[in-house]
């Protein structure tokens, strides 16, 4: 019998664990000819801001041992040709839509989930706390646990729909930013997000991108993301959705093992597009051959 | 759009840094000129990301890639040995598009005469070898072997070297200079792909001249199918286009070289 792979959190039901993330996948058009997406646990979109956003010029992608750098800039279409232009492909299909929204100050947050509310085919937000905030003079919200309290309550305030919190591993200790993101009443939290790094371009003699900071992903974060995973988990009641490097089913499991509920693969899908089926098929098969009912029983206790 | 497992068929070394390679293809993998694939070594575990190469040529059951070797991916890939699999994602992107053309300029500079050379071999299938003239440069006589071949097979082809080893030293743009000068350019379009540098100088000419003109670009890549917005080159409408989805193949009209970040 194929072992139940699904979940809930709020009124979400997953059909499994394994998940697209933010910034990798668009808002689902693109990757459809390769993958059935009904067969995806979930599809978080790019990044939404209020107003369409540019981004940053290029490069915007620089390879790294076994990595990848990017520095996109959060280039967006905004959230009404989110819902214009986006929404109608999207309703040919049942995956759930979770929505990362992209604010630069906590007004902003609330402006975008308070449109998408009016949005009947959007499941829930995932908010992007990774964002600089320009009332605290660019740095990153995810740093800072009081702002990073303001501004998941603000947002639920203003929706019954799941909302997640998408940590950034940029920080010194993740557990008093997770515990603050619960608190203030996130249903989840996701992590992580890229860690900070950069490249300097031997042969011109300058940073390869023009803010010198990137954010690099891809299996050289694997470490650093689980590590993160493992101490948000032992320090929140809410789910954990963990990321970061994932590209096999024996990298999922390392998360499963360690306690996330579920997983999101983002660099990996460039590498192949199918990856997210493959490891899905993968944990389906581990269940099966090794007699577990449900990967929450992998999860290690301490 | 197809995601496969292709079959290396052939390797050949063109110069020191050059090589031509055949790969297997399905049935339903139907490219047209100017597409290009996301390459992926499957022995490869030190860098992760896929490939982008145009397609040099192609027919049924197979494909062809014409490469220089620049990095890591270029390197692997010029010691695959025939028989191995490679993975392949395509074709992909928007490549040349012909309609209302008369008679074709096609152009280029180094390895960008990948994708140029497929064009010419599509438009004569199509019947219009004729209707084809090829302005060919490099910077010396590292193509002089794919030249020579286009040539015995029947294609009008100007090869420019700087340094003069082949053909006639100089650039592409003084024989482009000179059709312009000598003839009614009203229904020809040029067809070009290569250095920045290059780019812009024919994209001057022939917007100067009131000539419709396609170049392809080329960027570092993540998804190559329009997902991350990593590729993106800078519009004439100041927002920024996706090479391996909005292009690689641009009108010049609808591109802006100028502000091109010159990557590669």
């Amino acid at each position: 019998m194929e072992p139940d792979l699904s979940f809930k959190i709020k009124n979400i039901t997953f059909p499994t664990p394994v998940c697209a993330a933010s910034g990798t996948f668009g808002y689902g058009q693109e990757f459809s000819p390769l993958l059935d997406l009904d067969r995806v646990g979930a599809v978080f979109t790019k990044g939404l801001s209020l107003e369409p956003k540019r981004g940053n010029p290029p490069p915007r992608i620089y390879e790294t041992a076994s990595g990848v750098l990017n520095s996109v800039g959060l280039q967006n279409i905004g959230v009404e040709k989110f819902i214009s232009d986006k929404i109608p492909f999207l309703e040919k299909f049942k995956v759930p839509v979770i929505v990362n929204v992209a604010g630069k100050s906590e007004d902003e947050f609330v402006k975008i989930v308070e449109r998408l509310e009016d949005c009947g085919r959007v499941d829930g937000y995932e908010l992007n706390v990774s964002c600089p905030n320009v009332s605290q003079g660019g740095m990153a919200f995810g740093t800072d646990p009081k702002a990073c309290e303001r501004v998941v309550s603000s947002v639920r305030k203003i929706t019954k729909r799941m909302v997640a919190a998408k940590l950034s591993p940029n920080v010194t200790d993740i557990r008093p930013i997770a515990k603050a993101c619960q608190e203030a009443g996130a249903d989840c939290i996701t992590l992580i997000n890229t860690v900070t790094g950069m490249a300097i371009d031997i042969k011109k003699k300058k940073p390869v991108f023009a803010r010198t900071v990137a954010g690099l992903s891809g299996p050289a974060i694997k470490p650093v993301a689980l590590k993160m995973v493992w101490d948000t988990v032992r320090c929140v009641n809410v789910p954990v959705i963990g990321m970061g490097g994932i590209s096999t089913v024996e990298d999922a499991l390392e998360f499963f093992m360690a306690g996330a509920t579920a997983i999101q693969v983002g660099t990996a899908n460039f590498v192949d597009p199918s990856v997210i089926l493959k490891i899905t098929d993968g944990l389906s098969e581990y269940l099966k051959v090794n007699n577990v009912k449900s990967l929450r029983e992998l999860r290690i206790k301490d | 759009m197809l995601e496969f497992k292709s079959t290396l068929n052939a390797i050949e070394q063109i110069s020191a840094d050059i090589f031509l390679i055949t790969l297997s293809a399905p049935d339903n993998f139907k490219p047209y000129a100017g597409q290009f694939v996301q390459l992926r070594i499957l022995e490869n575990t030190s860098f992760i990301l896929r490939r982008p190469l145009s397609i040099f040529d192609y027919a049924d059951g197979s494909f062809k890639i014409l490469f220089r070797v620049r990095g890591k991916g270029t390197q692997l890939l010029a010691q695959i040995k025939t028989g191995m699999q490679i993975d392949i994602l395509g074709p992909l992107g928007k490549g040349f598009d012909t309609a209302d053309t008369e008679e074709f300029i096609l152009m280029s500079g180094g390895i960008g005469f990948a994708p140029v050379h497929c064009l010419a071999k599509q438009l004569a299938r199509e019947g219009m070898k004729d209707k084809c003239v090829i302005i060919a440069g490099s910077a010396t006589d590292d193509l002089k072997p794919v030249f020579m071949n286009v040539e015995a097979q029947g294609f009008k082809i100007t090869v420019m070297t700087d340094d003069g080893s082949f053909g006639t030293k100089g650039m592409v743009t003084a024989p482009l200079a000179e059709k312009i000068k000598n003839n009614n350019v009203q229904n020809t379009q040029v067809f070009t792909c290569g250095p920045e540098p290059m780019l812009k100088a024919i994209a001057d000419m022939t917007i100067k001249a009131d000539m419709r003109c396609q170049v392809s670009l080329e960027s570092f890549m993540g998804c190559g199918v329009g997902a991350c917005l990593c590729c993106v080159v800078e519009d004439k409408k100041d927002s920024y286009v996706r090479v391996c989805a909005d292009g690689p193949v641009f009108s010049t009209d609808n591109i802006n070289l100028q502000e091109r970040w010159s990557q590669i």
